[in-house]
């Protein structure tokens, strides 16, 4: 995080110290401390159940913490109220609307929310729905609506945005129309918090990571520096079968590293043509057919792997 | 405020959207009027109004006397005659056609009753006329021997009021007939007959306008109408918007619960404001209805009205977990609430379960109360508890419903 | 295939029963209106029913002595004695008393509530009873020319003769109705159809499944309301059981052909419920619930006899013992009824896409 000590104060849209919440019995937040930096896109990963929703919703005012320290653009505060809310948009989970409302109807509505807010227009063409101003919103396809719920969470143009899982459920076109969106939103110099558990996600978008899992930040930094801590070497992945650990260590001499989880191996190997020979040699010879056979660079979800066990997606 | 009239303006669009929820909240309350107006505003003049299907199976053989004494079968089936020729009659009599036998006709219109398709069956029997002639040669010279008389049967429908009706009313034709025999014969003194006279009571304050039941009716109507709005509307618009998550949205927004409710409130009151106005326009110009409703006690009655059965919505929500479960207890408290409390009908002599749960329905003392400020009937409940009851009920939906209520579904804030 | 039928019924129908708003609709609604309705129709054609009678005689009368002995003598009724004739109206229009009765000495004056609509036609038969027997009293009159009155019909519902049928028909009605228009349609919207047709269970399969859990859902309904009946209001029934639970199937089936004809015009489930709720809501102001249908206007008797409730409910009054009817013409209604129905349902069921 040595790049990140020099932050100052003022840089700092929002800060968490040491955040603890609990349901009954079940600790959802152990402690969390983390940063985020003014005018950059900051992704929370991490498989459900991590406390990636929980800690998003005590940033954006729903849920309270039940210990820990809490600053807004540098000012400490209890919660996230009434005056913070002005200055913050908020993308949730799960997006219901109301009936028989029409596209235009709806941005209006939710602008007269705050005490400042952007043109209806001027959100409609950000979100590239001004040929459905006019449309009721149960008749949008999956992702018109998704492209509306960010539309409502810009109205105020505000200038932390929280997208909690912003394209889960939608297809291909619709996936890469919102990251486009987002990288707009950046360019314009936004902050956002964006919360995912699809790594390509993380990846294209990001500008720093931090990786929860357990009610804890287990890891944290650029995309790029996070896949670099695990090694520049290039992955091998196939199923797992019946292979043994002392089976898949014989496979080859330049295997760095073997990260295994339920169904699939991970085989981290310096000099990849030598490593690739010699494990298909290694199956040739024993008769073990490797199935789901692949071979890439290494990933987010590579590090989450080596870092719990777990995949993103568990 | 800019917030709370979104929220407002909201509504009503969607509101105005909705082909459904305009027929519920405008249409059907005046179908409900209609229906009830022409079926009881009908039931205390039945006896005018129904067309009475009585079968008359004459047995009777003997139809001359010997003597200057009227035929008394041939006077009761002429009268019958008569009185269903006449212009507008409320009886409409089936005798035998030509070529039937007596006992197939006899049958045939037993077969009828039995199917609801007459009223009453009134059989004169076979030597009525000898037994009638008798029983007066026994009054008139003690020789000769009584034998009770002669007798007419009327076959009526077990259970069925109307029947029963009819066989009132045929009775006392039959009644009539005796009695003049016996003046005829000269045996009473009608000096010392009986007179019935028939009144009601005095509903309306002194104004000396008869019973209109459109009157009576109306303040039941409004009072359906701001029940359905406080158990439905204002039940889904909290306990189904929250579990939607529509409600979080908003206050992720900086909205608060207040105005969001207050936008609720203000769409319900111009709604309620909209259905008042048009029920009574309809009643006024339809049924002719009369009352003072723009005075301050009846306006008093119909907001006070609105705000406690609006609070009870509030509690319902408050206090269910799930939108199902806050639904579906809206619903089975709609239908006791509305015909227990009296909106329709008064209800009165009730099993001891229910007629606790009469007594402790604010419907019950809001619709007496306003009744009786409207002047169309007094109210059988004292004015004080009139006004103490659905005030109890008001405080404590609100205050169990402010304490209670969740606006998050999920346990937010 | 009858395997995956049973197993198929079983499992629409622990969804049904689960459903709390459709368990509330089919089962606890009807009981509610039996309790509510029966209670304040129970008095009706009751043969041993009290009716309360405020006496006033003005001070000024000299000749009581006829009327009180008519009044002891009457029986069914219960005297109070009033001391002037603002109490006696205060006492009726407070529902104190059911009956005001003044004697002036020469003629009776008999006042009533206006409200209690059902009731005064049956005080005014009480108070010509009154006036017949005061007269045979004070002046001697001998009856020449009695009257016997015989009934015909069921002798032990009373009051309750189209309530409780009426009440079956609720019940038969919830269940089948929103079997097909909201059930049916709600499995479509939700593509719960477009997966099942990826199997290979067959739509008729399905079909039947859903008509058979809303049968069950019927019978359990009409059960819970008879034992109701036996044990709450007392009532003796005469049920012809071999009739009487094929045609709880027969209506149920009818209903199911009215939700079918509502698919037709609606475009969606949520439609389709909401106007099912309105059928439901008018047809039941015609099915003797909330009073007697013989009180209807005679237009309105007519615009009944187009409803497919009113049928179902006579269906089910004749096979309770409570209406005569040609048994010819009941089994032509009820093979009419079940024929047309089922054929609307499946056309309408069959024949739409559960691709879409």
């Amino acid at each position: 995080m040595s790049e990140q000590a020099s932050v100052t104060e003022l840089h700092k849209a929002v800060e968490v110290i040491n955040l603890r919440k609990h349901y009954g019995s079940v600790r959802a937040l152990n402690g969390v401390s983390f940063y985020v930096k003014q005018g950059q896109v900051f992704t929370l990963l991490g498989p459900n159940g991590a406390g990636k929703t929980t800690t998003v919703e005590i940033l954006e005012g729903l849920k309270k913490a039940d210990s820990g320290e809490l600053y807004f653009f540098g000012q400490k505060c209890r919660e996230i109220g009434r005056k913070e809310k002005e200055r913050i948009g908020v993308l949730l989970q799960e997006t219901n609307f109301i009936e028989r409302v029409k596209v235009k109807e709806m941005i209006q509505m939710f602008a007269s929310f705050y005490r400042k807010s952007l043109p209806v227009s001027q959100i409609l063409e950000i979100v590239a729905l001004l040929e459905k101003s006019d449309a009721l919103v149960e008749n949008l396809s999956g992702g018109q609506r998704q492209r509306l719920a960010i539309g409502l969470a810009l109205v105020n143009d505000p200038e932390i945005v929280f997208l909690d899982e912003p394209t889960t459920g939608l297809d291909p076109q619709a996936r890469r129309n919102i990251w486009e969106l987002i990288e707009t939103l950046k360019a314009a110099g936004k902050t956002i918090f964006l919360t995912t558990h699809y790594m390509e996600e993380a990846e294209r978008l990001s500008d720093y990571v931090y990786i929860m899992d357990g009610g804890k930040i287990i890891s944290a930094g650029t995309p790029q520096s996070l896949v670099d801590k695990i090694g520049k070497e290039n992955v091998v992945e196939f199923s797992s079968g019946h292979l043994t650990q002392e089976q898949i260590k014989s496979m080859s001499q330049e295997i760095k590293r073997v990260v295994s989880s339920d169904d699939h191996i991970a085989i981290y190997a310096s000099d990849l043509p030598t490593a690739l020979s010699e494990i298909l040699e290694w199956a040739k010879q024993n008769g073990v057919d490797l199935e789901n056979f692949a071979i890439r660079r290494p990933n987010l979800e590579d590090v989450f792997l080596s870092l719990t066990g777990k995949g993103l997606r568990d | 405020m800019k917030s709370v009239f979104s929220i407002f303006w909201q509504f009503i669009r969607c509101e105005q959207r909705d082909r459904y929820s305009l027929f519920w909240n405008f249409a059907f309350p005046l179908i409900v009027m209609t229906i009830l107006v022409l079926v009881f505003g009908n039931m205390n003049t039945a006896e005018n109004t129904v067309v009475f299907q009585v079968g008359l199976v004459n047995q009777e053989t003997e139809l001359a006397s010997g003597n200057e004494l009227p035929v008394p079968s041939q006077i009761m089936e002429d009268l019958l005659v008569e009185i269903s020729h006449g212009e507008r009659s409320w009886l409409q009599l089936h005798q035998i056609s030509q070529g039937q036998t007596i006992e197939s006709f006899l049958s045939s219109e037993l077969h009828q009753l039995e199917r609801g398709n007459r009223h009453a069956v009134l059989v004169i029997p076979d030597a009525l006329n000898e037994s009638i002639y008798q029983e007066v040669m026994s009054v008139l010279s003690p020789q000769v021997q009584s034998h009770g008389g002669g007798e007419v049967v009327i076959y009526s429908q077990s259970g069925n009021q109307m029947s029963a009706i009819s066989v009132d009313i045929l009775s006392q034709i039959v009644s009539g007939i005796n009695s003049q025999i016996n003046t005829e014969i000269g045996l009473i003194d009608t000096a010392q007959m009986v007179d019935l006279h028939y009144y009601q009571v005095e509903t309306d304050g002194g104004r000396s306008i008869p019973f209109n039941f459109a009157n009576y009716l109306m303040p039941g109507i409004f009072l359906m109408v701001f029940l359905s709005s406080g158990l439905e509307l204002v039940v889904e618009r909290l306990a189904l918007y929250r579990e939607r998550g529509i409600l979080r949205r908003y206050f992720a927004a900086p909205l608060q619960p207040a105005q969001y409710g207050l936008g609720l409130l203000m769409h319900i009151m111009v709604l309620s404001i909209l259905q008042v106005l048009l029920v009574y326009g309809f009643g006024v110009s339809v049924f002719g209805v009369s009352i003072p409703l723009f005075t301050p006690l009846p306006l008093f009655y119909l907001l006070f009205s609105l705000t406690t059965l609006l609070s009870l919505g509030w509690l319902i929500a408050a206090v269910s977990k799930t939108a199902n479960s806050a639904l579906t207890l809206a619903n089975a408290l709609l239908y006791p609430l509305m015909f227990l409390g009296g909106l329709y009908f008064p209800v009165m002599d009730m099993p001891l379960p229910i007629q606790l749960f009469v007594q402790g329905n604010p419907v019950t003392y809001l619709v007496n109360g306003f009744r009786d400020s409207l002047g169309v009937f007094p109210s059988p409940t004292p004015a004080l508890l009139n006004l103490l009851v659905p005030s109890l009920w008001l405080v404590t939906a609100l205050a169990l419903g402010f304490s209670r209520f969740k606006w998050d579904a999920k346990g937010g804030n | 295939m009858a395997i995956r039928y049973f197993i198929l019924t079983k499992t629409l129908l622990v969804s049904f029963l689960r459903d709390r708003q459709n368990l509330f609709l089919t089962l606890a609604l009807p009981l509610v209106f039996l309790f509510i309705f029966g209670s304040l129709f129970q008095n009706e054609g009751q043969q041993e029913r009290i009716t309360r009678v405020a006496v006033f005689v003005p001070p000024e009368t000299t000749s009581d002595k006829d009327l009180w002995h008519v009044l002891d003598s009457t029986t069914g009724l219960r005297l109070d004695i009033v001391e002037s004739e603002a109490t006696l109206e205060e006492w009726v229009s407070g529902f104190k008393t059911d009956i005001g009765l003044i004697w002036d000495g020469s003629a009776l004056r008999i006042y009533t509530n206006p409200t209690r609509m059902q009731d005064n036609s049956y005080f005014h038969q009480v108070a010509s009873g009154i006036r017949s027997a005061l007269e045979y009293q004070r002046t001697g009159l001998v009856r020449f020319i009695q009257v016997q009155n015989r009934q015909v019909g069921n002798q032990s519902l009373g009051g309750l003769d189209y309530l409780f049928p009426g009440i079956i028909a609720l019940g038969v009605l919830s269940s089948g109705l929103f079997a097909i228009s909201s059930s049916f349609m709600h499995y479509k919207d939700k593509k719960v159809l477009k997966r099942l047709m990826a199997t290979s269970m067959s739509k008729v399969t399905f079909l039947a499944a859903l008509m058979t859990t809303r049968m069950v859902a019927s019978i359990m309904s009409t059960f819970m309301v008879l034992a109701a009946g036996i044990f709450v209001f007392r009532l003796t029934l005469t049920i012809n059981w071999v009739l009487f639970l094929p045609y709880i199937l027969v209506g149920t089936v009818t209903m199911m052909g009215l939700g079918a004809l509502v698919t037709l015009i609606a475009k969606t489930a949520e439609n389709a419920i909401q106007i099912s709720t309105i059928l439901m809501t008018i047809m039941m102001f015609f099915s003797g619930i909330y009073f007697p249908v013989e009180f209807l206007p005679s237009y309105f008797q007519r615009v009944s006899a187009f409803l497919p409730l009113s049928h179902v409910a006579k269906g089910i009054r004749y096979t309770m013992g409570i209406e005569a009817m040609d048994g010819v013409h009941f089994f032509l209604q009820a093979a009419l009824l079940l024929v047309a129905s089922s054929a609307l349902t499946w056309f309408v069921t069959l024949k739409s896409r559960w691709n879409d």
